[in-house]
């Protein structure tokens, strides 16, 4: 795969705005994704990183929110049980997926596929 | 070089990349400081007021023209050195430190009255905001100072040309942080009320 | 191995593994005692047990420590240690004071310890992770001051890097803030003051430094990447843990007496002191992502990233879980705060000395990386480690909340004991993964002895 300095640029600053969108810019980070997925061309790498980081995120989506959510709807909202272990749940998917986020940036730097 | 630029997209930030990682984490830290403060004054509107008053404005207005030209003066720094013009830059750094050791002077004024009348982090929120706030960017200011310092220093070594100046540019924008902070705390805490 | 005098290291290692597997056994009783209150009573008590599981990480951290020092600074600094002998004698008179102070804990009450070490002239004693006697303390600095002086001559007559500019820095400072442990006001809140300022200025200031140099040194060896690029990182790093962790200390300034202002000074400060572990997260992956060479060591390269990613986790996240002072004000002092004092530890200091010995070891010995076989068996006992330390921060965080929510925040709150006796099944489930730890402890003293298969090492 061809790789350019614009292609280069875009493929990290979709990375980086996964990352934010998994961090301090949530919702916000993932219309920016959206908007930079947009701008790319199939077979290149910044499409590749663009995809990457939307299914980080719709997955850290459904794993944190839907997962979390219905950990407590099922285990009763009333129930102190379930909101304990929906927190703890809750902190160590997210850092998982902060993790994850991370490397797909440090790949994105060096212009390489994530394998 | 701007024939070179204008070829590729241009280069998105001045300075190294690792000072824009430092600079973006300092805003995050002050970010989080302000919103802080706007959450509380509006708990405490009535004694933010008041005690804003006690607040000397003047110092205030000084130190914020201080520190903007200072800023200005380490634009041009930036300039002469990219015009391969050592002297010259070296002499518009000193400004700027000039600017910043006014800023700290003026600063210690306004620090020995308050703490000559008693006033200290505990005596109520409002001071606690004001002191911790402006203490840390005082020592921002230090920081920024030092940088622009060994900035000189390696400038009179003839570190830096027209071709080879990202060191004089990480410093600048280091030091304009300091400055844009300055200019969202002075209004934010001398005089919006 | 590039100067003979690096080989003192092997020593301060060797003595570093065989206390940790002290503390881990203790560990293990202690984790009993939480749930048989009476095992091993009246021989080990829970209170000594627990104040030589922690009295014995940090000793054998520091001896890890001094002899990372000791193996890193000749090559930095490019000549020969500046007393080796020193570093010899300052190594038996550490070991010996630091074993008869455990066994001071062990066979004689506390109180009668410290009065046969004469606490009653200069009263330090008694204060959670400054238990030891005063003569021992004073040992302490002496050792400090020796072995600061040892690598402060060779750093200063030798090639200054940035690594080891910074390593000095943190040693200093870590023999400086000890200095409060000997300031021991009649007030309890002063007390607690000065008292954090060394177990906070350590952990969450002087230590990162520490350990940021030594996982910098590791990576430029393992990865073969510019020097420059990463002492970059490693100004950033060292800025951003100074500026978040010194005001930082704010967070045990909460409920303990002292002025309010500290709460939002804490809470603003502390939020920000994830942002230097990710970074060395961010930092290390990078590295080893744009590594020129693999090195055979794949063992240390693997503890290298280990380090960053768990630091990130128990110090960053577990940290910041309960550092805001409204979510502190009921966590406060819960099986939280041991979730995330374990995973911290580990992930941080215990992890980066692992990395240091696994990277110096073989070099020590002769050999560029350990043989395949030790390597493997290495690399197990990481996972096995490293897992089952994630499962003990789990199943505490989880007795954490728990207990936060019977205790502290329920509309009936239930007393401390009544609370402790629901929460037995995650401390039974802990000491289980402490079991495993233990295991892969073992494990990992047994790669050091294994036969097989020697590495090629490509010369670079």
């Amino acid at each position: 795969m061809e790789v350019d300095e614009v292609q280069l640029k875009r493929a990290s600053r979709a990375s980086l705005v996964s990352l934010s969108n998994l961090t301090v810019l949530p919702v916000i980070g993932f219309i920016i994704l959206l908007l930079l997925y947009k701008k790319t061309a199939p077979d290149t790498i910044d499409r590749y990183y663009a995809v990457i980081g939307i299914k980080i995120n719709l997955l850290a989506a459904v794993a944190l929110l839907l997962v979390s959510g219905l950990m407590v709807v099922m285990g009763g909202f009333e129930s102190h049980m379930s909101w304990i272990y929906m927190l703890s749940y809750f902190v160590t998917a997210h850092a998982l997926f902060i993790l994850v986020a991370t490397w797909a940036l440090v790949r994105s730097w060096s212009g390489k596929k994530l394998r | 070089m701007s024939v070179q630029l204008s070829e590729t997209e241009p280069k998105l930030l001045p300075g190294d990349l690792a000072i824009w990682f430092f600079i973006f984490m300092e805003l995050l830290v002050f970010g989080i400081f302000f919103i802080v403060y706007a959450v509380m004054r509006s708990q405490n509107i009535e004694l933010f007021n008041e005690y804003q008053l006690t607040l000397n404005r003047e110092l205030g207005m000084a130190n914020t023209l201080l520190l903007i030209s200072s800023s200005y003066f380490v634009v041009r720094a930036v300039h002469a050195i990219r015009g391969d013009d050592v002297n010259r830059c070296v002499y518009w750094l000193y400004a700027g430190l000039a600017g910043g050791t006014g800023f700290l002077i003026l600063k210690a004024v306004e620090y020995s009255d308050k703490f000559s009348a008693g006033i200290g982090l505990g005596t109520n929120t409002f001071y606690m905001f004001y002191l911790s706030l402006t203490m840390f960017h005082f020592l921002h200011v230090v920081l920024g100072m030092l940088i622009l310092l060994a900035v000189v220093i390696k400038a009179k070594r003839g570190a830096y040309s027209a071709d080879n100046h990202t060191g004089v540019e990480t410093g600048a924008s280091y030091w304009h942080m300091v400055d844009l902070v300055w200019i969202i705390l002075f209004p934010l805490v001398y005089i919006i009320r | 191995m590039k100067y003979e005098s690096q080989g003192v290291a092997k020593l301060y290692f060797i003595a570093a593994i065989g206390l940790f597997v002290g503390q881990i056994l203790f560990g293990a009783i202690m984790g009993l005692q939480y749930v048989m209150g009476d095992f091993l009573f009246p021989e080990i008590p829970f209170n000594v047990a627990r104040m030589v599981h922690t009295n014995l990480l940090i000793v054998w951290l520091l001896f890890g420590f001094m002899g990372s020092a000791y193996f890193l600074i000749p090559e930095e600094s490019e000549r020969e240690l500046y007393s080796p002998l020193l570093a010899k004698i300052m190594f038996w008179i550490f070991l010996v004071a630091g074993a008869l102070t455990i066994l001071g804990y062990l066979l004689v009450p506390y109180a009668q310890l410290a009065d046969l070490t004469m606490n009653d002239l200069l009263p330090t004693m008694g204060r959670e992770f400054l238990e030891q006697p005063t003569i021992t303390k004073i040992g302490i600095v002496i050792v400090a001051l020796a072995f600061l002086f040892n690598i402060g001559m060779t750093i200063l007559t030798g090639r200054k890097t940035v690594i080891t500019l910074v390593l000095l820095t943190g040693l200093v400072g870590l023999a400086v803030f000890f200095l409060f442990s000997f300031y021991n006001p009649d007030n309890i809140v002063l007390d607690k003051y000065f008292w954090w300022f060394v177990v906070h200025l350590w952990v969450e200031g002087v230590w990162e430094l520490i350990m940021a140099s030594l996982l910098a040194y590791v990576l430029i060896k393992v990865t073969g990447v510019d020097r420059e690029v990463i002492e970059k990182w490693l100004y950033i790093i060292i800025a951003m843990a100074l500026i978040s962790g010194l005001i930082g200390t704010g967070h045990h300034f909460y409920w303990i007496g002292t002025p309010d202002y500290w709460q939002w000074l804490g809470s603003v400060f502390s939020a920000l002191e994830p942002i230097p572990f990710f970074m060395m997260t961010l930092f290390a992956f990078n590295v080893v992502n744009k590594r020129r060479r693999d090195h055979p060591n794949k063992a240390a390269v693997l503890w290298a990233l280990g380090t960053a990613v768990m630091a990130f986790l128990g110090a960053g996240v577990w940290g910041f879980l309960h550092t805001l002072a409204p979510v502190n004000y009921y966590t406060h002092g819960t099986q939280v705060t041991a979730a995330h004092g374990h995973m911290a530890f580990y992930g941080a200091y215990v992890m980066v000395v692992l990395t240091m010995i696994s990277y110096a070891m073989p070099i020590m010995r002769g050999q560029k990386a350990a043989n395949e076989t030790a390597q493997k068996l290495e690399i197990h006992s990481f996972w096995l480690m490293t897992i089952s330390m994630v499962f003990i921060t789990l199943f505490l965080t989880v007795a954490g909340f728990v207990q936060t929510y019977l205790q502290r925040y329920s509309d009936e709150p239930q007393s401390f004991m009544v609370v402790q006796e629901q929460l037995a099944t995650w401390y039974w489930l802990r000491e289980a993964a402490g079991v495993v730890f233990l295991l892969g402890l073992f494990l990992y003293i047994y790669s050091f002895f294994a036969k097989g298969k020697e590495v090629e090492f490509v010369e670079e």
